[in-house]
């Protein structure tokens, strides 16, 4: 795993004065699976193409295999691309769109027919081979862009968006073809995505970025438990972001005090001295509803407001003394009769569940788009 | 394919109008052969030029009452080549218009017709199967007039009616493409010579001879006029053209010709678009058109017209009534009328042609001194003399001819 | 009867419906090409319309199954009578007049008397012509793909906010009528003119001459004069359908081809240009075929030397009033010319495009 594939060392696009990709400083690990996540804009797909050759940096370099590869052309890069929507060339045959990539590099026929056979059985092709692409089905027509990348042995796999274009059904059954044939061939998959859900499900390692800059990289786990910005914990998950300011520490925790009214205790990664203005990060499906306070600083208390039943959960929408709304995805099937709009109720968390940041959120309580995916759902 | 252009010249006319008038000509010789329509189009546009104006009221060109005239009434067409009569323009009241004013007679003038041959395949389906055509008068060439009396597609005239006939030039009595001279009354006539600039020949030229001169190669015309072309040759080559009857006494001409056109030396075959190619000098020399070469004349005084010492080839264009003409009595008021000096004159005037009708000079000369002097418009019996019709042709023997030629010009 | 007619074709609408569409045509096109005349042809053309009024008939009575299965007869039948008038007996009276003899020259019937000797002579007194007229409309076509695909590609690839400006100077000539722009020309290359200047100017007279393309420091009245008129008439004609295909072409294919380690220029060779060749294809039958017959530029911009067949056939129709052999030679014409088609869409087919 110590291999690094691929190096961005401090690179920099502009486009005229718009900056595009500010700093991109970070390695790639040799067989993994490494996603960009980001909101459209963010540079991440520009990120990609600096990697395949499609735009050179305005400053700093590309490292593939430790060679500088900043101002070579894409066709002399060993990295291939699935572009978003397969650019499969329709003039001619599955096959023949698999062979195009070692045929292009005067590969010996004998060599890479094998080769061309085993990639269709890999993403399950073979006997389309003689069909033409628009013969396909878009998860088919995917699987010919996986393969015709995969056969030339790329040092990575880059993949612009590529499960987008699918309907949601065929998107989940992808994410695991995916994986699997990341298993079974064992390339570096380089994934760009903007879908958080894509990238924890599939990711070794994820690279959140926003507005051309890297937020935070680390594994699924880490990204989703300790962010490291308030974008991070808004854009990854659902999450209530409670403005407050550092009062203490007890033990390992740090005591806040919430702009809503009570102390709470949170775990944190960042020194921070007393009267810094912090925000806590609270996990919906990490709150339980309670009639009663929980005394150690682990709850809060506010008014339901809404309840949506999802069948094995509830999304609750509680209203707290600021007036910023939070959201708690609780169990149902217990009796938790208290919990209808209106009334009164305790929200508490584990220990360790709730993490501290820097910074206040631009909104208190759950982002915006919770709100939103919960309204939708409520109609629907 | 060919196009006579009878040319608009006169003294008081710009040369501005003339040229455009050359230039409007050429295209619609060109557009002929493949666009009718777009022909027939500009055709008639230029025949109500000259018809649709009110008559003007100018009492000095307009003379007084002509015999067999006066509110007759009826209608009359007449279709004729493009730019062959005076329009009214500039105060002047045109032919067509005086004419409806002394007559009453309600005249349609198109210039629909612009070539004989295309003119030919466009009435043989109706005059062969023996039914009428719309125009009352037509225009055809001498030669083509003769296959037509042959076909027998004409009414003969009613020269009873037309007192004025005996105004008809005594060269044109009684032609050879209508013995009896009882189908036709030319319109205008004229010559073919040999027309070149002095600039690039580099001299003046007097004989047919100096078309074949290697000096010339690639710089040499010739008209796609079959009889224009192998007429003038054939005269140089001592052939007396007004008696062909078999292929065999012309063949010489058509060998001649052949063995120019291999070598190289003749550069192309043109109907009336040849008056760039002669002004700017891609051609040196050409067989042309006596008016046409006048009028270019004027705006390059390089270019100029000779009658070959050989001689040169004389044509008419004529009037006839196609079968089945409904409007017969006014047609016969309207050659009654043209055959009168005093119309005549005015026509001459603008169309620069030589007039088929004796006395015309004396009219000319009281409106234009210069051009009744102009040689090529009223050539001396001399010159006259020195003239000769192409023979009229049987059908097997046109048919061989045309074919000869056509394989020449490369067709 | 008619109710027995009626009813049967309530059960097999789409039987009735093709039966009625052949009668018309068959009826049209036989009207169309005078076997039936007088009392004859009016009766053709009364069943002609009596079949459109039963067809008619039959759909209003019947279900909405009747009127679904006669529909498409229905909406094919103005198509192909159209054809039939306009198309089939036009060909047909054609071929027949190709067979024919004129009793006379000018005679305006000729006789059907399975006359091959037109055909004969087209072949063997019109062999230069031909080969001319394939000579020249084959190099102008190599020439307007030669000039025309750079021109569609810049247009389609590189155009920008300007393609529809560019397109529109590409069909701005056509503002003009075909013969004035051809006639223009003649002054451009006339002995004196621009062309011919610009040539002396730059020294480069000597090369086009051993090229063949001036003679004795001419360029009006040569065969180069002719093919470049067929260039420049037939141009648009190329850079149109090219232009369409090109710019059907998704250009993240060429990414997709550098990506998978083909250059620029291979990348244009083996996924633009296959890409494109529908648009080429369409272009080369668009410009052949009318050039091959065309006549008017070795009219005004050729000599005695160049004629092509299409001033032969011309000659023979309206000089010659040998319409029986003027048939001939544009049966032999177009003979030729779908033999032609039928070899290249062989090669450059566009079945398996998608």
């Amino acid at each position: 795993m110590s291999d690094v594939v691929i190096q961005l060392d401090h690179v920099q696009k502009s486009f005229g004065d718009f900056v595009a990709v500010e700093q991109a400083d970070f390695g790639i690990q040799q067989g993994e699976f490494f996603a960009m996540l980001g909101p459209s804009g963010c540079g991440k797909t520009t990120t990609l193409k600096m990697i395949a050759g499609f735009e050179q940096p305005t400053s700093g370099k590309v490292l593939l295999n430790g060679v500088d590869v900043s101002r070579v052309p894409p066709y002399k890069r060993n990295v291939n691309t699935v572009f978003q929507q397969y650019a499969l060339f329709p003039h001619m045959t599955v096959v023949d769109n698999v062979r195009f990539g070692p045929k292009s590099k005067k590969v010996p026929k004998s060599e890479y027919e094998p080769n061309v056979a085993q990639m269709l059985e890999v993403v399950r092709l073979s006997e389309f081979a003689d069909r033409k692409p628009t013969q396909l089905s878009g998860g088919q027509q995917q699987r010919v862009a996986l393969a015709r990348a995969l056969v030339n042995f790329p040092s990575a796999l880059l993949l612009d968006e590529p499960l987008a274009a699918l309907d949601l059904k065929l998107r989940e059954a992808m994410q695991f073809e995916l994986k699997r044939i990341q298993r079974e061939v064992g390339i570096t998959f380089v994934f760009v995505t903007h879908d958080q859900g894509e990238a924890l499900t599939m990711s070794d390692r994820i690279a959140v970025m926003s507005d051309g800059r890297v937020e935070q990289i680390g594994t699924p786990e880490e990204i989703y438990n300790s962010p490291a910005t308030l974008f991070v914990a808004g854009f990854i998950g659902s999450a209530n972001l409670l403005p407050g300011e550092v009062a203490g520490t007890d033990g390992d925790d740090t005591v806040v005090t919430l702009t809503a009214g009570p102390t709470v205790r949170a775990r944190t990664d960042i020194i921070r001295r007393v009267g810094d203005p912090v925000s806590v990060m609270l996990r919906p499906e990490r709150l339980t509803a309670t009639a009663e306070a929980r005394a150690d600083g682990r709850s809060i208390e506010g008014t339901v407001s809404d309840v949506v039943f999802q069948g094995a959960t509830a999304r609750i929408v509680v209203h707290l003394a600021d007036d910023s709304e939070v959201i708690a995805s609780v169990i149902t099937g217990t009796d938790l009769p208290f919990l209808h709009p209106g009334s009164s109720v305790h929200l508490s968390w584990d220990p360790g569940s709730a993490y501290m940041l820097a910074g206040w959120p631009r909104r208190p309580g759950a982002t915006a788009s919770d709100i939103d995916t919960l309204e939708e759902l409520a109609d629907s | 394919m060919t196009t006579r252009r009878p040319n608009p010249f006169t003294g008081p006319r710009s040369a501005m109008t003339r040229r455009q008038l050359l230039m409007r000509a050429g295209a619609l010789g060109a557009a002929g052969m493949t666009l009718p329509a777009f022909l027939a189009a500009c055709g008639s546009d230029g025949g109500s030029g000259a018809s649709a104006t009110t008559p003007g009221t100018t009492p000095g060109t307009t003379p007084g009452t002509t015999p067999g005239g006066g509110g007759a009434g009826g209608s009359l067409f007449f279709e004729n080549w493009p730019s062959y009569i005076d329009p009214t323009e500039d105060g002047a009241t045109g032919t067509v218009d005086r004419f409806k004013e002394a007559t009453g007679i309600d005249m349609r003038y198109t210039e629909a017709y612009n070539d004989n041959n295309e003119y030919f395949a466009k009435i043989q389906p109706l005059l062969g199967r023996g039914e009428p055509i719309d125009p009352d008068i037509i225009a055809p060439t001498s030669w083509l007039a003769n296959r037509l009396i042959r076909l027998e597609w004409l009414d003969k005239l009613p020269l009873d009616q037309v007192p004025n006939a005996a105004n008809l030039r005594a060269d044109l009595q009684n032609p050879a493409w209508d013995p009896t001279g009882e189908y036709s009354l030319p319109w205008q006539t004229g010559f073919a010579g040999i027309a070149y600039n002095s600039d690039a020949t580099g001299r003046e030229i007097t004989s047919v001879d100096d078309l074949f001169d290697p000096e010339f190669a690639g710089k040499v015309g010739a008209l796609t006029e079959m009889r224009d072309t192998i007429g003038v040759i054939a005269m140089s080559l001592g052939i007396d053209i007004s008696t062909l009857t078999t292929f065999d006494e012309a063949k010489p001409a058509f060998d001649k010709l052949q063995e120019a056109k291999d070598s190289g030396q003749i550069r192309r075959f043109h109907g009336n678009d040849y008056f760039d190619d002669l002004s700017n000098g891609n051609l040196a020399i050409t067989i042309g058109w006596s008016g046409d070469v006048a009028a270019i004349a004027r705006d390059n005084p390089a270019v100029k017209f000779v009658f070959p010492e050989s001689g040169a080839t004389s044509w008419a264009d004529t009037m006839v009534l196609p079968k089945g003409a409904k409007n017969v009595a006014q047609a016969a008021e309207w050659m009654n009328f043209v055959y009168d000096p005093v119309q005549a004159a005015q026509i001459t005037a603008w169309v620069g042609y030589v007039s088929p009708v004796d006395g015309v000079q004396d009219e000319v000369a009281k409106l234009d001194p210069d051009l009744a002097n102009d040689p090529l418009v009223f050539p001396d019996d001399a010159t006259l003399a020195n003239t000769q019709g192409f023979a009229p042709l049987a059908e097997d023997v046109e048919a061989e001819y045309d074919a000869a030629f056509s394989a020449i010009t490369g067709a | 009867m008619s109710s027995a007619v009626v009813r049967w074709g309530v059960r097999r609408p789409e039987m009735l419906g093709l039966g009625a569409l052949l009668l018309a045509g068959g009826l049209l096109a036989a009207v169309g090409t005078r076997l039936l005349t007088g009392p004859l042809a009016v009766l053709a053309l009364g069943t002609v319309f009596a079949s459109i009024v039963a067809l008619v008939v039959v759909a209003t009575m019947g279900t909405p199954e009747t009127r679904r299965k006669i529909a498409p007869y229905g909406l094919l039948k103005p198509g192909m009578l159209w054809l039939a008038l306009f198309y089939l007996a036009p060909l047909f009276t054609l071929l027949r007049l190709s067979l024919s003899t004129l009793p006379s020259r000018f005679a305006v019937e000729a006789n059907f008397d399975w006359n091959f000797d037109n055909y004969v002579t087209a072949f063997t007194d019109f062999g230069p012509q031909f080969q001319r007229a394939f000579m020249y409309s084959g190099i102008a076509t190599i020439l307007t793909i030669a000039i025309g695909y750079p021109l569609a590609y810049v247009i389609a690839f590189r155009g920008g906010k300007f393609r529809n400006l560019l397109l529109g100077l590409v069909v701005i000539p056509f503002f003009t009528s075909y013969l004035i722009r051809t006639i223009a020309w003649r002054s451009i290359l006339s002995d004196n003119g621009i062309a011919t200047g610009m040539i002396g100017k730059f020294r480069l007279t000597w090369m086009l001459e051993t090229m063949g393309m001036m003679d004795n420091g001419r360029l009006i009245n040569t065969p180069a004069a002719v093919i470049f008129g067929l260039t420049y008439n037939f141009l648009p004609f190329m850079i149109l359908p090219i232009y369409v295909s090109l710019e059907k072409v998704d250009v993240r294919l060429v990414d997709a081809a550098k990506d998978l380690y083909s250059t620029s220029t291979s990348a244009f060779r083996k996924v633009v240009v296959p890409l494109s060749l529908p648009g080429v294809f369409a272009g080369t039958l668009l410009t052949f075929i009318p050039a091959a017959g065309d006549f008017v530029n070795a009219l005004y911009l050729g000599s005695p030397n160049t004629t092509m067949i299409g001033n032969s056939i011309q000659d023979q129709f309206l000089v010659q009033n040998n319409v029986p052999l003027a048939s001939a030679m544009s049966f032999v014409l177009m003979l030729i010319i779908t033999v032609f088609v039928i070899i290249y869409s062989r090669f450059f087919g566009t079945e398996d495009l998608a």
